[in-house]
């Protein structure tokens, strides 16, 4: 999965939870405006109840003390009646001017506390029916009033008679009557709505609680999930630790177990880890693990160029050194091949450098060895050599008296190998020089003119005596060429040599160069039977001879080529050839020296 | 014209016939010696215009000779050349470096190895 991947998936998760909990909160918040709202129905239904009922009850109290009081005529049982308009019997001085038209208990006067009652009666009014059924309450209460005012005014008036006859007339009895009639109506209807709301809100609590066990249960399991999933997690998190710190173990032990000597520093240069092979291959006492380079090797103080490679490995290069002569103090020399690597963190910090050690002392002491034992093989060689060929030249050169023919022919061969010998020995020289790279040239500008002409004048004597012409092309341009004057000589001898033993008597080996401004083509051409195709390949390997049978080749030693080639690039320059049967053409291409001729290169 | 030499060289075989090539073919005189020492006695006695040495020679080597000619003021200015197998640039160079007259790559032809010889003393 990828890193974007990874990231859209967490989100969408995290949405999804985020969702899931709003939709569990909204749900309880929406039960709880519910419950409010039934609560304030509730309240309000048992208040307007509360409110008939005093109503009721003031109307019936009211009733009481005006009966008694027409039946009686004691202003004593007025009491609950005056209570209604806030009065006690002892404002009832004058009884007259409370109950005229204008006094307090007039009788279009409704009591103060009953009109608040009738007042919030009203501000409970929700319908249109609710405000019409409280107006014919009020209405009836209103009239109930001014008649019983009206009664007790008849009895205050002395017409106490006229006041029974009015209330047996029943009028007050109906009032009364309506009045009870519409409080017990209405007081059933809010009981009736308040069982409604009352079941409503029980059904509801039921719900609401079935749905929070619901939500409990749910995050209950969330919960369990979540443990679950920390646990699994936990546990795959300790295998992969468990797996890291074995792969780490494995990674140590390659490195420890490493057949070289390797180790990984630190950006302080001492050493995290390192292989095993550092005792055996350097003479250290111990592993170098947790010491410094500069311990291992004292030598790091003084050795300037060691300083720079770190300070270059540390800048990121890999500094590889292929031979490094160590002095070490009452001890032998060692040779050693080292590279040192820079290495980085995870974030891409340098962490330090690994570093590489060879101990390559055997293989100089015995390279050294072979050097020298072919160098003295060669010269011991030479020297038995050197006799004989010395005895045929002379004999055959006739210092020794005259000869038969066939005596003569017997000795040319044996001075013809000779010869070849000589050839071989030189050339073996050479190729373990070139191998050692000891080759030690010596550089310097010549003209192309003198080159080609040297290149002739060596070669002449050897085509002459194959019967072969020498078509050498005169160079008058002041072309100059960088080279070694003697290689370079013994490149062109090779190349002119070899074709002159392939060419056909008749036709000259062809000798010249091109112009081609920045760089010169030396061509060597002839017009022998070419190379064969299957040969081309090997043709600058060392002992590669297309046919060892060929009688003109006899002459070679099959390193020529191999010489030549490593020759022209140690100088600098690039050897190549074409050939079909009929022209085989060698070229040498050198870059024209264009710098001034300085006094030390003339 | 170079008419006596002196020639040293411990390898009898290679004597023998550079004797020759020297006396027979060249028409040279030649005192010929088998060491350093005995060529430096030779000197003193014959007194030669030409001296040839060997470099590798047992005791007293080539170079080693030249310095014993060139310490003798009597035999100081006599021209030296030095037979060689070791001929590369740097090891001719060295043995030029040394006051050589020059040097003849070894093996050597016999029936040229006069006209060298003389190819060397005319540019003296």
């Amino acid at each position: 999965m990828t890193r974007l991947h990874k990231i859209k998936y967490t989100l969408s998760f995290f949405i999804g939870l985020l969702s899931i909990i709003g939709i569990m909160g909204l749900i309880p918040y929406h039960h709880w405006q519910n419950f409010r709202d039934t609560e304030r129905n509730v309240a309000r239904d048992y208040q307007v109840i509360a409110t008939l009922q005093d109503i009721l009850n003031l109307m019936q109290d009211m009733e009481t003390g005006q009966r008694g009081y027409i039946i009686t005529g004691d202003t004593y049982f007025l009491e609950p009646y005056l209570f209604a308009y806030g009065l006690t019997l002892t404002d009832l001085v004058d009884v007259d001017s409370l109950f005229d038209f204008n006094g307090q208990m007039g009788p279009d006067r409704l009591p103060a506390s009953l009109g608040e009652q009738m007042n919030r009666l009203f501000a409970y009014a929700e319908t249109e029916a609710d405000q019409q059924a409280y107006d014919y309450l009020r209405d009836q209460v209103v009239e109930k009033i001014r008649y019983m005012n009206f009664t007790i005014r008849m009895v205050n008036d002395g017409n106490a008679q006229a006041a029974i006859d009015t209330i047996r007339m029943g009028h007050g009895q109906v009032l009364m009557e309506n009045i009870r009639s519409f409080v017990h109506e209405a007081i059933g209807q809010r009981q009736q709505s308040l069982g409604v709301l009352i079941a409503a809100s029980d059904r509801s609590e039921v719900d609401y609680t079935a749905y929070v066990m619901g939500v409990y249960l749910a995050l209950g399991v969330l919960l369990a999930l979540a443990f679950l999933g920390l646990l699994v997690s936990h546990g795959r998190e300790v295998r992969a630790r468990k797996a890291l710190t074995k792969n780490d173990e494995r990674m140590r032990m390659f490195v420890r177990n490493l057949p070289a000597a390797v180790g990984m520093m630190d950006r302080d240069l001492r050493f995290v880890i390192a292989s095993k092979r550092w005792p055996e291959e350097f003479g250290v006492k111990a592993s170098p693990e947790g010491r410094t380079l500069e311990e291992i090797f004292p030598h790091y103080q003084t050795r300037t160029d060691w300083q720079d490679a770190v300070r270059r490995c540390m800048a990121g290069d890999v500094v590889r050194v292929p031979e490094d002569r160590i002095e070490r103090k009452g001890r032998d020399d060692i040779w050693a091949r080292w590279e040192i690597h820079p290495w980085y963190e995870a974030d891409g910090a340098l962490g330090g450098i690994v570093i590489f050690v060879e101990n390559i002392t055997r293989r100089k002491d015995i390279e050294r060895m072979k050097d020298e034992f072919i160098s003295t093989v060669s010269h011991e060689l030479r020297t038995p050599l050197t006799s004989i060929r010395g005895s045929l030249g002379l004999v055959l050169g006739g210092a020794a008296g005259t000869m038969s023919d066939r005596v003569a022919d017997l000795l040319k061969i044996a001075h013809r190998n000779c010869d070849r010998l000589i050839l071989l020995i030189n050339d073996i020289l050479d190729m373990n020089k070139i191998e050692a790279d000891k080759l030690d040239l010596n550089m310097a500008v010549h003209d192309l003119a003198t080159l080609l002409k040297d290149a002739k004048e060596a070669t002449y004597g050897f085509a002459d005596k194959y019967g072969v012409e020498l078509d050498c092309v005169q160079c008058r341009e002041p072309v100059r060429l960088r080279v070694d004057a003697l290689r370079f000589q013994q490149v062109m001898v090779n190349l002119i040599s070899n074709a002159v033993k392939f060419s056909p008597k008749d036709e000259p080996v062809r000798i010249g160069y091109e112009n081609r401004l920045d760089h010169i083509v030396i061509y060597v051409a002839d017009q022998g039977p070419g190379i064969p195709r299957e040969f081309q390949d090997r043709i600058f390997e060392r002992f590669a001879q297309a046919d060892s049978s060929d009688t003109r080749a006899q002459g070679g030693t099959g390193l020529g080529l191999s010489i030549a080639r490593a020759l022209v690039e140690k100088m600098g320059g690039e050897i190549s050839f074409t050939s079909r049967p009929g022209q085989t053409i060698f070229r040498l291409k050198f870059p024209i020296h264009v710098k001034k001729v300085s006094i030390a290169d003339a | 014209m170079l008419k006596t030499i002196v020639y040293a060289d411990d390898e009898t075989d290679i004597r023998t016939i550079a004797q020759i090539a020297l006396e027979a073919v060249g028409g040279f005189e030649v005192t010929v010696c088998e060491s350093g020492m005995q060529a430096v006695e030779a000197a003193r006695k014959h007194k030669p215009q030409l001296v040839l040495l060997d470099v590798m020679m047992p005791g007293m080597d080539g170079p080693e000779t030249l310095k014993n000619l060139r310490a003798d003021p009597a035999l100081a200015d006599i021209p030296v050349i030095f037979m060689t197998a070791k001929v590369r640039p740097e090891e001719v160079e060295s043995l030029i470096a040394l006051g050589a007259l020059g040097v003849i790559a070894k093996p050597f032809d016999p029936m040229t190895l006069a006209d060298e010889i003389r190819t060397l003393w005319d540019k003296r």
